[in-house]
């Protein structure tokens, strides 16, 4: 056991070290020489990075898009995607069949042979532009890796207790609602920590649905500070703490449920 | 019907959250022209001046700019939107790329539609007309006339006692300025591994960087005028005076200049922006250096506005023709991004407060700048032969002739693709 955490431990402190570098390095002083990252230390932490990223570049605009997209994509996504292994489980051999035959090649498909027939679909619906456009996929669960970890899930769920559900009259939205959600709480969590990762550092969709500048997502605005000279990476840092601070604090809020099911 | 209800619900948030989904999509005669342009900030100030500008003049519009900083983002971006019928009106991109989206019926010609609008055509600057021109039709407007031209720091170069680069000077000078340049902390030549740094060279040796300008095959470094322009950088590669790999990984090389730490950069103008800003540092502009018995030559750096087939023709051609005019071109030329296409800018772009000193390096060398070709996987294949010229600058060692015939051959299967 002891063993264990002390791998445990030396794994997260070596992943650390980056993220502790970009962190400290966020709080140097843009401009002040060379840029490593730790150089500040022994000096006063400056706040002029966070600063400049605030003023020079749209950053809570492109929070608000990241945000309103995980909004709506995040429960979709958990629900379709428990539904579908709700589907599979309840559906007999058939249905199951289908949907892991289904999630199976869909997983085949590369993702960038979506990436016209989506600039189609979005401008058709009248979408083109809207950041309404990213959370669309999660209509149908955003990755096919979802459907198969919420059918695992509820596959594990003791046959007696869905017929149990049937028996007291709960139809297949009420075994879902009152069985299947409360007894995969655990890994519907999951899904939606997956789906929040996705959605959140998806680059190339946002890149081709989205243009207007104000309107970026996270992850394709930080790009537009890519080409920064090395001594103001603080800048850039400085922007990646902020931007790292929603996702942080849904992790600190829901970290509870997600470490603390039974599934 | 219960079960209905998260779907409703998502139904409801989709409708809520589309609200005047189509506002910008729509390329009709009120909505703001869309254009799409590549590059980082300093680069794309330019651009947003002169939407603006137009928008502020008579019978202008509002133009809407989508940036895209990265330049196969910005291609992969407009061929999936150009794909899926929602390109934008304009767009901006380089004579090396805009070959494949002319060819892919993208592009409306620019030509027709400038001269219905009064614009002579004929009265811009040649070298990039025939760059943006197919079958005698000119596709985009050129919006710059750049070419390759030799950054250097006169600071360094005076505390080195070097001679200055001058007119007409030779591979010896540049070798031995470059050498005579190094020394701890400072390096004296920055080139980026690639196959349009090193094409003027080659030219300039007497040699040709492709088979056939108009049907490459393929290239032909492994020849002797290639590999006299490969030896000349191996040898200065062996002599620490070309940044490392590491060191271009820790710090870009227009850094490192702006910086004072490289005594000569080797780039288009698209620097020169950026120089200006470094307010402590000393620069100018140089030919670029001419090989034993050779001529003096350089490479057309030139990006052109493209106006999209999907788009609002129309309105885009009134923004491009004030793209071509002179106070457009002028203000262009004042952001220092550009060099004018259009003769009557260049006093704004000569204007004396505003270096580089000589400027009049990018006029002069346009008589003499060759392109690459205008095929339609060529850019394709200058990135397979710049991944091949990185591994000469990451290892010196490599003998010029396996690089150069290993750039032959990897490029040769791009095109024959």
């Amino acid at each position: 056991m002891t063993k264990r955490w002390g791998a445990t431990v030396a794994v997260a402190a070596l992943a650390a070290v980056p993220l502790a570098a970009a962190v400290l390095g966020a709080f140097q002083t843009p401009g002040d020489g060379t840029f490593t990252g730790l150089s500040w230390l022994g000096r006063r932490p400056s706040l002029d990075g966070f600063r400049v990223a605030l003023s020079t570049v749209p950053l809570t605009s492109w929070v608000a898009t990241s945000v309103a997209v995980c909004i709506i994509a995040v429960p979709v996504a958990v629900v379709t995607a428990s539904w579908a292994g709700t589907a599979a489980v309840l559906g007999g051999p058939t249905t199951r069949l289908l949907v892991i035959v289904a999630s199976g090649l869909a997983m085949l498909v590369p993702p960038s042979a979506l990436w016209v027939p989506r600039v189609v679909a979005a401008t058709r619906l009248g979408f083109a532009d809207q950041p309404l456009a990213l959370a669309t996929p999660a209509l149908a669960a955003t990755t096919p890796v979802v459907v198969f970890l919420c059918a695992a899930a509820t596959g594990r769920i003791r046959r007696s207790v869905l017929d149990a559900a049937r028996v007291e009259g709960a139809g297949a939205f009420g075994v879902w609602w009152r069985v299947v959600v409360p007894l995969t709480r655990r890994t519907l969590m999951a899904v939606a920590v997956l789906v929040l990762v996705a959605q959140w550092g998806d680059l190339i969709e946002p890149l081709l649905l989205l243009g207007d500048q104000d309107r970026l997502t996270v992850a394709v605005g930080l790009t537009q500070l890519r080409t920064t000279e090395v001594p103001q990476y603080p800048i850039v840092l400085a922007a990646c703490v902020l931007t790292a601070l929603p996702p942080l604090a849904v992790f600190a809020v829901g970290q509870r449920a997600l470490l603390g099911g039974d599934r | 019907m219960r079960g209905l209800l998260p779907v409703a619900l998502a139904a409801s948030l989709v409708a809520a959250c589309s609200g005047g989904g189509n506002e910008s999509g729509d390329a009709g005669e009120q909505g703001p022209l869309r254009m799409q342009v590549s590059g980082d900030q300093e680069e794309t100030a330019a651009f947003e001046a002169l939407a603006v500008a137009y928008g502020r003049s008579p019978g202008g519009r509002r133009v809407e700019l989508r940036i895209v900083e990265d330049e196969e983002d910005h291609l992969a971006k407009l061929a999936v939107s150009a794909a899926g019928d929602d390109a934008p009106d304009l767009f901006v991109v380089g004579y090396r790329a805009y070959t494949a989206l002319a060819q892919s019926g993208a592009v409306v010609p620019a030509e027709p539609l400038l001269r219905r609008r009064g614009v002579d055509v004929s009265s811009l600057e040649r070298a990039p007309i025939e760059a943006f021109s197919s079958e005698g039709t000119l596709q985009c407007l050129p919006m710059n006339a750049s070419s390759m031209v030799v950054y250097w720091n006169r600071s360094l170069f005076e505390d080195a006692g070097v001679a200055t680069p001058a007119a007409g000077w030779t591979w010896a000078d540049f070798e031995a300025a470059a050498v005579a340049l190094t020394r701890d902390g400072v390096r004296g030549v920055g080139i980026a591994p690639r196959l349009i740094r090193l094409a003027p060279f080659i030219w300039s040796a007497g040699g040709e960087i492709v088979d056939d300008e108009l049907k490459p095959t393929g290239t032909t470094i492994a020849t002797p005028a290639g590999l006299q322009a490969l030896e000349l950088f191996a040898r200065l590669l062996l002599a620490e005076a070309i940044p490392s790999a590491a060191e271009r990984t820790s710090e870009n090389m227009e850094t490192t200049f702006a910086r004072g730490r490289l005594g000569m950069y080797l780039s288009s103008r698209r620097d020169v922006p950026r120089f200006r800003e470094a307010t402590s540092l000393d620069w100018d502009v140089a030919t670029v250096p001419v090989a034993p018995g050779g001529a003096a030559t350089s490479i057309l750096h030139s990006d052109g506005a493209c106006v999209s087939r999907q788009g609002s023709s129309e309105a885009a051609a009134d923004f491009l023709a004030y793209l071509a005019s002179a106070e457009a071109q002028s203000l262009a030329a004042l952001s220092g991004r550009f060099v004018p296409v259009l003769p009557a800018a260049r006093p704004a772009f000569l204007d004396p407060a505003r270096p580089p000193a000589s400027a009049r390096v990018f006029i002069d060398q346009l008589e003499r700048v060759r392109r690459v070709p205008l095929a339609p996987r060529w850019s394709a294949a200058e990135t397979r032969a710049d991944e091949v010229l990185e591994r000469m600058w990451a290892d010196a060692a490599i003998p010029v002739s396996t690089i150069a015939e290993d750039v032959d051959r990897e490029t040769a299967r791009v095109l024959s693709r």
